[in-house]
């Protein structure tokens, strides 16, 4: 049943770009979808939170309308006006609960985006003569008329490997094409969510753990958003464009390759699940978070046996999704220090991607080609006041959803 | 009047490497650009397939190969032709173009060895040291020999013993390079100590523990079988050795497994078998001499062979029949020179070696036609050799004929052409050639054991981008005759051309298409025997594994569990269609046969899938083969020294209604859980 309802919810995410029509970027993102090709698309699937049609009212036909219509004068009277009321206290977190969850959605996508800067660095070393950074808006105290002192942090710093790197790495893509017939099922129901494949490790369901997935999906827009900046800048293409004989089994969506989206939105599912879900995990221990990371892992190859994506793509990506996981883990919780990535593609050559160059156990790491490095300089101390009230209100909602199952609290 | 118009039969006598196998002269010589277009090779031009051994025309083949004696290796450079590397010979004064040489062509990729010194250098010495928990049991070796084998599997492994793979030859693996001393001639060996390791790095992640042991590697050119879901080799030997991890007899149960290289199996013709099955084999007995040294006892050796030769000869005469046989008797002798007390001995009191093999899957392929002897003057067999469109590999039709028939000769009429005679000589290819464009090669040679072969190779019909023109697809007929000595056949088969298990599908089987054949009875369902009084030349007895005609061997068909299981049901219904059967007058019988299918609806056996706690079906005597494998060395290990050809009939349900030639001596009764998973 999860992937059913799950796969039901993911329709719902679709209908509910429906009632937001007017949001000029999600329309976007639907036509985008139109192709079938992934993309921030994706991030809509994860949307899936927003419920399966229950978003009341995404819906209205003529018919109920004017029954609707004819049942009030048949029912009201005379008008008796209400003579007191009880308001909203405006800024509390808690009123989240009373908004509609695509709502919440767009409230928790604008704080984790509004701190978070992309600045085009000019770098005559840089293949391609630039490179991106991802900086932390630290917010300071406010001032007159509200408005704070701010300041940004080095957290994300991305260049893009050499020409040398992407046709060497073009070879490791046809070598995986051998696995095209045993990976179809899963190549074509992950190019629109993946989501499915995180639920029957971590026993998601769309009504028990709606928050959880709704945390996810928050998660999942966060990567998008920030994997659409950063593919933007460093403009990678696609090996489908290096060799007439590469001939994807999928479209080739229509953006920069590296990093790659879905390897990113799958390590940032996978990390906050493996965060989320550590205390309470059942089973032997790190074997959960083993799963999750494997899943992602395979979710970020199937890419690349696709045709579609070089395999360091997957470790840009890969990168990326466990840096922001960790960002907006910090961000949703107390704060504390959280490591930032400076990722150099350059000299990849035809290494291929792991998932242990990326993460161990449950501490991430420095890959062993020197191409993604941890920390350092990079690394944020985000305070108290970093912490986004909205997320951390999902973030609890999330939790208590776990707190039913064996082991909770212990 | 011309096999086909516009082209002209002509000898090939200058471009010629003597002794070389036919499917390896043609691969190397008119054939090699349909196979250059098809190669997936590295970035650097890794030179795949490109490498001659050399032995001395008169020496043993078997000897020379097993002792790496080789008087020359020669490496072409990337498409390198056959012309190419007899220039190479030619410019070396010792070797004389070749001459007094014969060769066999190395189905390897450069990365597989470092240099003419490790292919030449003998196998290296290994340690072994007995693992705890074998007090009070028998100690067996189980060898396999096979493709696609996940040594690290939990199937083979005691969860406190550790691996039971004690050495595994990954024939096709990259070699060691920074290692001087490696103790394989190419590719890559590996000892319990070094799976465990893997596995404990690994950390718990199979996958990992895959690439550490460098079975799967997408940075370089070529297939890792291990990441499909479905490998030949795993599911092979855990039918043969599979077990539980917590198994405490299973401890005493030794593998030995040699992983064969992908272009051996890739090219399902089994042309490129020899080289590498010689040495296969040699290895198993050899570490299983280390281990009965260190164990001070000659430990019984059960091996599995779970692949078939679609061709001849009969009668044991194929290099690789004779090696098995040949290799046995070198093990017993070495035994017998280290003074081991021997577990288990043969009838003759030698250390004892258990072949099993399969019998072949080509029952209603139509790929074998038969013709007995005349009564008198020249006996003709004419076979309408259909070639499908869109082949993308080479087509292979051999004729076999007693050592002692006289005049053989040979006409080939292509579709649309007629008839003509092609001269034979022997060892002296002829082609067939328009514009240029050379399509097919017609060769006699003696080489397998004095049988006389007439072997026809056929370029595809489908040229992809070598460039080269294609055969025309259609029906070839053609016609071999000979005066044959009293009781003598000539026998002719298509041998295998389509896609292996796990590879690209690019071929597509040849057949014959005779109208006289008759595919089903009246009632419209499938003959499973030849009727009688049949008019066609095209026969299914007959359609057996060339490799397992020697008389050592335990040779194993398949049936169907549940028909079996039923009594009433009809025994014509036992034995799996496809499974094959020597001709009713071969010397050679079925040993036995064992499950191949659940059932005529339910395809194959479950067993093993590639990684630990996977559970897959796969078809075929392949699968057969290896659980008596397992029942013969469980007997073992109980004790059993039996002797003769019954000798393990104790293994078998006999059965009322036996259908002898199809089923051997008996039934082997199905694997139950905890050797199998459930087939319920």
């Amino acid at each position: 049943m999860p992937i059913a309802t799950l796969s039901a919810l993911a329709h719902g995410a679709h209908g509910a770009h429906g009632a937001h029509g007017a949001h000029g970027a999600h329309g976007a993102h639907g036509a985008h979808g139109a192709h079938g090709a992934h993309g921030a698309h994706g991030a809509h699937g994860a949307h899936g939170a927003h419920g399966a049609g229950v978003a009341g009212g995404s819906t209205f036909d003529g018919m109920l309308t004017g029954g609707l219509m004819i049942a009030r004068d048949g029912l009201i009277g005379a008008w008796t006006p209400p003579t007191t009321m009880t308001p909203f206290p405006a800024g509390e977190a808690a009123n989240l609960g009373s908004w509609g969850r695509p709502i919440r959605a767009m409230v928790i996508a604008g704080e984790l985006a509004s701190r978070l800067g992309y600045h085009i660095v000019a770098d005559k070393k840089a293949p391609g003569g630039n490179l991106i950074a991802v900086s932390h808006l630290t917010v300071g105290k406010a001032g007159k008329k509200g408005i704070p002192e701010v300041s940004y942090a080095p957290f994300l710093r991305y260049t893009r490997p050499t020409d040398a790197d992407f046709l060497a790495q073009l070879d490791i893509i046809h070598n995986y094409a051998d696995l095209r017939a045993d990976r179809s099922a899963e190549i074509l129901t992950q190019a629109d969510q993946t989501l499915a494949y995180f639920a029957t490790v971590a026993a998601l369901d769309g009504d028990r753990t709606k928050h959880t997935i709704e945390l996810l999906g928050a998660a999942h827009t966060l990567a998008a958003t920030v994997s659409q900046q950063v593919k933007h800048v460093l403009a990678c293409i696609r090996p489908d464009r290096l060799s007439a004989q590469i001939q994807p089994m999928i479209p080739t969506p229509r953006h920069g390759a590296l990093p790659s989206g879905h390897a990113t939105e799958a390590f940032i599912v996978a990390r906050v699940l493996q965060h989320l879900l550590a205390p309470v995990a059942p089973g032997e221990a790190g074997q959960l978070g083993r799963l999750l990371m494997g899943q992602a892992h395979r979710i970020a190859t199937n890419r690349t046996v696709a045709g579609v994506h070089y395999p360091v793509d997957s470790l840009c990506g890969a990168s990326l999704g466990l840096a922001l996981a960790d960002y907006m883990v910090a961000r949703a919780t107390k704060g504390g220090s959280v490591d930032g990535v400076v990722f150099d593609g350059q000299g990849i050559g035809n290494s291929d991607f792991f998932v242990g160059d990326v993460i161990a156990g449950d501490a991430r790491c420095s890959s062993p080609g020197g191409q993604v490095k941890i920390g350092g300089d990079h690394a944020l101390k985000l305070a108290k006041a970093d912490v986004s009230v909205p997320l951390a209100w999902l973030w609890e909602k999330a939790t208590q959803e776990w707190t039913d199952v064996a082991g909770a609290g212990a | 009047m011309a096999t086909l118009p516009g082209y002209a039969w002509c000898a090939r006598e200058e471009d010629h490497l003597p002794g070389l196998d036919p499917v390896g002269a043609w691969l190397l010589g008119d054939g090699l650009d349909f196979e250059v277009a098809a190669i997936d090779r590295d970035r650097d031009g890794d030179r795949d397939f490109r490498t001659l051994a050399a032995i001395k025309d008169d020496a043993d083949p078997i000897e020379a190969i097993r002792n790496g004696d080789f008087v020359r290796v020669v490496t072409g450079a990337p498409g390198a032709s056959l012309q190419a590397l007899k220039a190479k010979l030619a410019s070396d004064e010792a070797y004389a173009g070749g001459e007094g040489l014969r060769f066999f062509a190395l189905p390897l990729r450069e990365r597989s060895f470092r240099d003419e010194a490790q292919l030449k250098a003998p196998l290296g010495e290994a340690e072994w040291s007995a693992p705890k928990g074998l007090k009070g049991k028998t100690l067996v070796v189980t060898g396999i020999i096979d493709h696609g084998i996940n040594i690290a599997h939990a199937r083979f492994r005691h969860a406190k013993r550790g691996s039971r793979v004690d050495f595994a030859w990954i024939q096709g693996a990259s070699a060691d390079r920074s290692d001087e001393a490696a103790t394989v001639p190419f590719g890559r060996e590996w000892t319990a100590p070094e799976i465990e390791d893997a596995l404990e790095k690994a950390g718990g992640d199979e996958a990992r523990a895959l690439r550490l042991l460098d079975l799967v590697d997408f940075t370089r050119a070529g297939r890792d079988p291990l990441s499909n879901p479905v490998s030949h080799g795993t599911h092979v030997l855990d039918l043969a050795a599979g077990a539980a991890a917590n198994d405490d007899e299973a401890v005493a149960n030794r593998i030995i497994a040699v992983d064969l290289p992908e272009r051996v199996i890739e090219d399902t013709s089994g042309g490129l078998i020899a080289f590498c099955f010689i040495q296969a084999l040699d290895y198993i007995l050899r570490r299983a001499r280390t281990i009965s040294v260190a164990h001070k006892k000659a430990v019984p050796v059960v091996l599995n062979f779970s692949l078939s030769r679609a061709g001849g000869p009969e009668g044991g005469l194929h290099i690789a029949a004779r090696a098995m046989e040949a290799l046995v008797r070198a093990h017993q002798a070495e035994i017998e020179a280290l003074g081991l007390p021997v577990v288990a001995p043969d009838a003759e009191g030698k250390a004892r070696v258990e072949i099993v093999l399969p019998s072949g899957n080509r029952r209603q392929a139509r790929g074998h036609a038969t013709a007995a002897a005349a009564a008198k003057g020249k006996t003709t067999l004419t076979v309408p050799w259909r070639v499908q469109p869109g082949d993308m590999t080479s087509s292979y039709l051999e004729f076999w004929l007693p050592a002692d028939a006289t005049g053989a000769t040979l006409k080939v009429a292509g579709p649309g052409g007629a008839a003509e005679a092609v001269p034979l000589a022997l060892d002296v290819p002829q082609v067939l050639e328009g514009d240029g464009q050379v399509i097919a090669q017609a060769s006699l040679d003696k080489r397998e054991g004095g049988a006389q072969r007439i072997f026809i190779a056929l370029a595809p019909t489908d040229a992809g981008q070598s460039g080269r023109r294609p055969a025309p697809s259609g029906v070839w007929q053609v016609s071999v005759a000979a005066t044959l000595p009293s009781g003598g056949r000539i026998d002719a088969h298509v041998l295998r051309d389509d896609t292996a298990l796990g590879f690209a599908p690019r071929g597509r089987q040849s057949y014959f298409d005779d109208p006289a054949y008759a595919r089903f009875g009246a009632d419209g369902d499938g003959l499973d025997a030849d009727p009688a009084g049949l008019a066609s030349v095209v026969r299914r007895d007959g359609a057996f594994n060339g490799l397992a005609g020697g008389e050592g061997p335990v040779v194993v068909s398949g049936y169907r569990v549940r028909e079996a299981s039923f009594g009433a049901a009809r025994v014509a219904d036992w034995p799996a269609a496809y499974a094959g059967a020597p001709s009713p007058d071969s010397a050679r019988k079925l040993t036995a046969a064992a499950p191949s299918d659940r059932s005529r609806v339910l395809s194959g056996i479950l067993a093993a899938g590639t990684l630990s706690g996977t559970t897959v079906a796969m078809n075929g005597t392949s699968v057969s083969a290896p659980q008596l494998t397992r029942a013969i060395a469980r007997a073992l290990m109980a004790g059993a020294t039996p002797h003769g050809e019954a000798r393990w009939d104790e293994l078998l349900e006999a059965h009322d209604e036996t259908d002898e030639a199809r089923l051997g001596r008996g039934l082997l009764p199905p694997l139950t859980p905890p050797d199998a998973p459930s087939i319920a």
